[in-house]
């Protein structure tokens, strides 16, 4: 077999993967990586205009196909600008693998320029990291890296590869067994298990299940609405569950935790059998632990061991990819009606939340109320962090699994476009739609060049209060109205002093409209309801570019219902809901 | 309670790094750490042990059991195992005390394995109980610098 360089065995190994699209950030250390990617048609590189947006962008690449997303940035400050992607993606079980350059394995320790100890930076961000330091190795790291990303609970895996290994020179074979001694993940539930969960569905008089991450990420949803069918019984979503039960389904409660329906809540609070599917019981989730569904016996059906009575203690666990055990607990279920307990599901529906509409300027409602009328089913949507994140859960009908990219456990501001970037180019059939705030969007700002290059029609629409809204209503609710730090449009004076917005404040800082211009975009500024709706019309009719709709919303609106942090989920705030 | 956990490890760069960042970066506390090769080449042996509560014990093991380079994790039973520490220390070595510090180290069958004329370096092998009983008689002689192995411990029968 003759001999190839490294950055080739690279190249081949992606290909064999089945890597069409990587995201990435050339620099000194890759530079015979990047020349080797040069003369390969089959992979699209692109190119990001920060490291942090390649993660992203392969972060909704992957979670809007289930693919393993691909990105190789350079060393030293290329790789640690990964560091927050990556992070982002560990907390939601996205597989991803991060190629990061290296200085030469002579130079390693020596403080060389763009140095950094990255496996051992990313150690606790990672799935698993790996440090090539022979070429021999090469080959089989890529293949058990992308392995590891992509099954079990997936992650992402950083394969750091010093400048001498990629010049190196050694025979490909990819043709190897995997065969990792330390990791063999759970697939079957335990057949005893599941005979106890089938007698408790049976015994139980007000069931309720949870669907979580888990359920999106091993493609359960059929599976999932069989099963809830079957056992009649109601069912709530996780922030990144939305999707896997259609909104309009009589048996979807929506989205449970701090900002969830009052209808899921309530039910969580009153059922006696509570099922989790693939989810972690996040503290945003449960509220405070010691009354947590507290008439309830707790089954939890998830891949991750550790993730099970980590924070609420479970009756029965179960080990398993969620698809695997659905399939098999399906044929062991005898179909029951709970007449009683879904009419008291159907009561606590009627309860859902009517906001107020605004009078000067646009409220969430109105917005979602277009967007529900305006996008197609299988529209994605990628979110950014804070309260447009929390409206678009509550309000936007999710219909189908993988349709909402959004960053819940690390709750990562700026992840929302990028991901919207890499979501569109593994989806050119279908609308990519950004929903972000004033303050996520400048965080990943840059990538309105990625988008314009590459012809992207995503569509974003920034809820623009000019606040960093969700920490204001923190403020505004529990620090006595103290905005400290949260008013984006403030002008350089005493903040004690601030009476809203006066002539000195900027008007926009930055104007969006002009920004979008300024990339190649197309920039529309809307300020009231009956403009929303046209501009989004007109945004769907641009296939070529990316359309950023700048709308002026309510300062001052806040996200209901809400459970205060560290709050019992019964302590559910109302706030401006009409009941 | 003390726990005695034993990890079967991948003999690999940075290992240890992985499996003592997920036990701080969880904020649980390793009480001792004692690392070596085991009876493969490619593989060490980790005997980690804790005082903590049942709770954080299992979330420990279920993390070691994530890691990829962590082959193999079980809790050694406290009934069932054999444990040994070693430790070492430099003691003062005064002529008027001199007798009576030889009848200690005798009675804990410690050995005196350097001497110069201030000073002696005793070692006494054991488990960890003893070996804190004899710190203690040695302490009032005066004791320069001590070091402690932490517990090797292997259970008695073959772990299936």
């Amino acid at each position: 077999m003759s001999k190839i360089s490294g950055s080739q065995i690279i190249i081949e190994a992606l290909k064999c993967e089945g890597v069409d699209t990587v995201f990435g950030y050339p620099g000194g250390a890759v530079i015979p990586l990047f020349d080797a990617l040069y003369s390969t048609p089959e992979i699209n590189v692109v190119l990001t205009r920060h490291e942090q947006g390649a993660v992203h962008a392969a972060d909704g690449y992957a979670r809007s196909t289930g693919k393993v997303g691909a990105v190789i940035v350079t060393s030293g400050p290329g790789a640690t600008n990964t560091v927050t992607g990556l992070a982002t993606a560990n907390f939601d079980s996205v597989p991803i693998v991060c190629i990061t350059g290296q200085v030469p394995t002579s130079m390693i320790g020596i403080d060389a320029f763009q140095e950094a100890d990255v496996t051992g930076i990313t150690n606790a961000v990672t799935k698993h990291n790996y440090l090539v330091s022979r070429i021999e190795d090469l080959a089989e790291t890529i293949k058990n890296s992308f392995h590891i990303a992509g099954t079990g609970r997936p992650g992402p895996v950083v394969i750091d590869i010093p400048k001498d290994v990629l010049l190196g020179s050694y025979k490909f074979n990819y043709d190897g067994k995997i065969n990792i001694r330390g990791y063999k993940p759970h697939i079957e539930g335990h057949p005893n298990q599941l005979k106890k969960v089938v007698q408790m569905l049976a015994n139980a008089k007000k069931p309720v299940v949870i669907v979580g991450g888990g359920a999106i990420i091993s493609d359960s949803s059929p599976e999932i609405n069989e099963f809830i069918k079957i056992c009649d019984v109601p069912v709530t979503a996780t922030l990144n569950g939305l999707g896997c039960i259609e909104y309009d389904n009589p048996y979807f409660l929506g989205m449970h935790g701090m900002h969830g329906t009052i209808a899921a809540n309530s039910a969580i609070q009153e059922c006696d059998l509570l099922i989790a599917l693939g989810s972690r019981f996040d503290d945003r989730a449960t509220g405070k632990l010691s009354t947590f569904a507290p008439n309830a016996e707790i089954v939890h059906i998830d891949i991750d061991s550790a993730s099970i009575s980590k924070n609420v203690n479970v009756d029965v666990p179960v080990v398993g990819d969620l698809k695997v055990v659905m399939k098999q607990i399906l044929p062991m279920l005898s179909a029951v009606k709970r007449p009683e307990w879904m009419a008291r599901i159907a009561e606590l529906k009627k309860k859902s939340h009517q906001m107020t509409r605004g009078k000067d300027r646009i409220t969430s409602i109105e917005v979602f109320d277009i967007l529900n009328k305006t996008l197609e089913e299988d529209t994605i949507i990628a979110t950014d962090v804070g309260q447009h994140q929390m409206w678009t859960a509550l309000y936007y009908k999710f219909k189908k699994p993988r349709t909402l990219l959004t960053s819940g456990g690390l709750g990562t501001m700026g992840f929302g476009f990028p991901a919207a970037v890499g979501a569109q180019l593994a989806n050119m059939d279908k609308q990519v739609v950004c929903i972000s705030g004033d303050g996520s969007f400048q965080m990943n700002i840059q990538e309105l060049a990625t988008a314009v290059i590459n012809e992207l029609p995503i569509i974003i629409l920034i809820m623009n209060n000019g606040y960093l809204g969700m920490v204001r209503q923190w403020q505004e609710l529990f620090n006595d109205e103290r905005y400290s730090s949260t008013c984006l449009m403030k002008c350089r004076k005493d903040p004690s002093k601030c009476r809203g917005v006066e002539e000195e404040c900027f008007k926009f800082i930055p104007d969006f409209v002009k920004v979008a211009e300024a990339y190649g975009a197309v920039g529309i500024r809307v300020k009231k309801t009956e403009e929303l709706e046209s501009a989004i019309k007109k945004a769907l009719e641009l296939k070529d570019k990316p359309v950023l709709i700048d709308i002026l919303t309510d300062r001052k609106e806040n996200v209901w219902p809400m459970v205060p942090a560290g709050a019992s989920l019964d302590d559910m705030m109302k706030g401006g809901m009409t009941l | 309670m003390r726990y005695i956990l034993s990890l079967i490890v991948e003999n690999k760069h940075g290992v240890l790094a992985k499996v003592s960042q997920v036990i701080t970066g969880r904020g649980y506390n390793i009480s001792t750490l004692t690392v070596g090769p085991s009876e493969k080449p490619d593989t060490s042996r980790m005997i980690i042990t804790f005082d903590c509560d049942d709770k954080v014990i299992s979330q420990i093991i279920k993390q070691m059991n994530k890691l990829i380079d962590v082959i193999k994790v079980f809790l050694i039973d406290e009934k069932e195992k054999v444990e040994r520490e070693l430790v070492l220390m430099r003691v003062h070595r005064k002529r008027e005390n001199e007798d009576s510090l030889s009848r200690v180290i005798d009675i804990f069958k410690g050995r005196i394995v350097n001497v110069t004329p201030g000073n002696f370096v005793i070692e006494l092998t054991g488990h960890s109980g003893k070996i804190n009983a004899f710190i203690e008689n040695i302490r009032p002689y005066g004791i320069q610098d001590l070091m402690r192995t932490g517990p090797l411990a292997l259970p008695r029968y073959e772990i299936k």
